[in-house]
């Protein structure tokens, strides 16, 4: 009797647990409008399809999220064009712009009702944009790297038996970053890619940055989510995420990422 | 009801998002002309170094500029305003035409024979890296040639 008890709580135990981890694979189409005045004086617009992400989250006492995001966008004013070099044809191609998203959520459920929940915490937001901007022959390295704390919030709503409605904003308020200098390169720059390598010339120019405050550079990602659930174990989701980043020095630089997701979710 | 506010400051704030840039440069002619000319004259650096009154430029080049300006004749009327910079760095490219450098050297390949490459690799630390058809070559002087 003991026996099955035991057993009985363990298997109970053992559902509880499966349903507070949940790993999501997202893949969609993003849109991006990037203006960066240390580069140029275009707005640079492309829509791509190589959006994708990756995210974990455990509901327990504690909710805590990581959240991986990649896109790759090549934007271009005019189509890629042809173009010679002392009579050597060339070709004009796109900007490459590769943006990674890294977030940790770490909160708590702050108000529950029957059919809805808002929680909220602390958050650790890392933002890198390497961009290289190609002006027919030649091209400029620019990058953008934040690594920040802040907060977020999220309201999830019950809106049919297998449906639910999600909102998230997230707040990064206090960040270290670097980002490209004015005029494109200076001393450190030349400096920081002399080594030759890739990893060593990231990790300098991070270590060029300086601490930031949220009135210096303003980030915002809210995301609105549409989740199905398929039986205990699986849930589709489809999302809206806005990205926003802004900061005027040393030049002004606008940036905002619109993507539409869907992802498999695997509760376990 | 709540809801159709909050959509319609969402979709607002959506469709504004794109007053918030910087307005770009027209893209005819003049605009394009003024947007150069500028900013040259608020970033490039060496103006002095290179004996270069930029607003004398501008006064000679602006003139020949107006709305009926074709493509051609614009190319043609900023690479000449960009050779009074003389600067290698400084290249001006547009589709289906052949790139123009600012540099004489460059431009008109004065020095395409003027080195033996062989002979500068004499001269380099073994490691040197070089692109193809020596489009670049960079590495370390030898030590003894240093000391020379």
């Amino acid at each position: 009797m003991s026996l099955f008890i035991w057993l009985t709580t363990l298997s109970s135990f053992g559902q509880e647990i499966t349903k507070k981890n949940a790993l999501s694979l997202r893949i969609g189409g993003g849109f991006i409008m990037h203006q960066d005045l240390i580069f140029s004086p275009f707005i640079h617009k492309d829509f791509s399809l190589m959006n994708l992400g990756l995210d974990y989250t455990r509901k327990a006492h504690f909710f805590q999220k990581v959240s991986l995001r990649y896109a790759n966008f090549n934007p271009m004013i005019a189509e890629p064009y042809e173009f010679t070099v002392h009579g050597q044809p060339n070709t004009a191609y796109t900007h490459n712009f590769n943006l990674i998203d890294l977030d940790y959520h770490f909160g708590r459920k702050i108000k529950e009702t029957k059919n809805a929940s808002i929680a909220a915490g602390g958050l650790f937001s890392s933002e890198i944009q390497a961009m290289n901007y190609v002006y027919g022959r030649i091209g400029s390295f620019g990058y953008f790297a934040s690594f920040g704390l802040g907060g977020f919030g999220t309201y999830e709503r019950q809106i049919s038996v297998k449906s639910k409605l999600e909102a998230t904003l997230k707040l990064p308020l206090v960040a270290w970053l670097a980002r490209s200098p004015y005029l494109v390169n200076d001393d450190e720059f030349i400096e920081n890619i002399s080594s030759h390598s890739g990893f060593k010339t990231f990790v300098a120019f991070l270590g060029d940055g300086q601490m930031t405050f949220w009135n210096k550079v303003q980030t915002l990602d809210f995301e609105l989510k549409y989740k199905y659930s398929v039986g205990e174990r699986w849930e589709f989701r489809a999302a809206c995420l806005s990205e926003f980043i802004h900061m005027s020095q040393p030049g002004n630089l606008l940036s905002l990422q619109n993507s539409l997701n869907l992802s498999a979710t695997f509760k376990f | 009801m709540k809801k159709i506010p909050v959509v319609t400051i969402l979709l607002f704030s959506i469709i504004s998002c794109g007053k918030i840039f910087v307005e770009p440069p027209a893209n005819n002619p003049e605009a394009i002309f003024e947007n150069l000319w500028t900013t040259f004259n608020e970033e490039y650096a060496p103006f002095e170094e290179r004996n270069v009154n930029w607003q004398v430029q501008y006064n000679s080049f602006r003139p020949l500029v107006n709305s009926t300006t074709t493509d051609d004749e614009l190319f043609s009327i900023i690479s000449q305003m960009l050779t009074s910079l003389d600067d290698g760095h400084v290249t001006l490219t547009a589709p289906g035409r052949d790139l123009f450098i600012s540099n004489k050297i460059r431009n008109e390949l004065i020095d395409d024979e003027l080195f033996s490459i062989p002979v500068v690799k004499t001269y380099l630390e073994t490691g040197y890296k070089d692109g193809e058809e020596n489009s670049y070559i960079y590495g370390k002087i030898k030590y003894e040639c240093r000391k020379r």
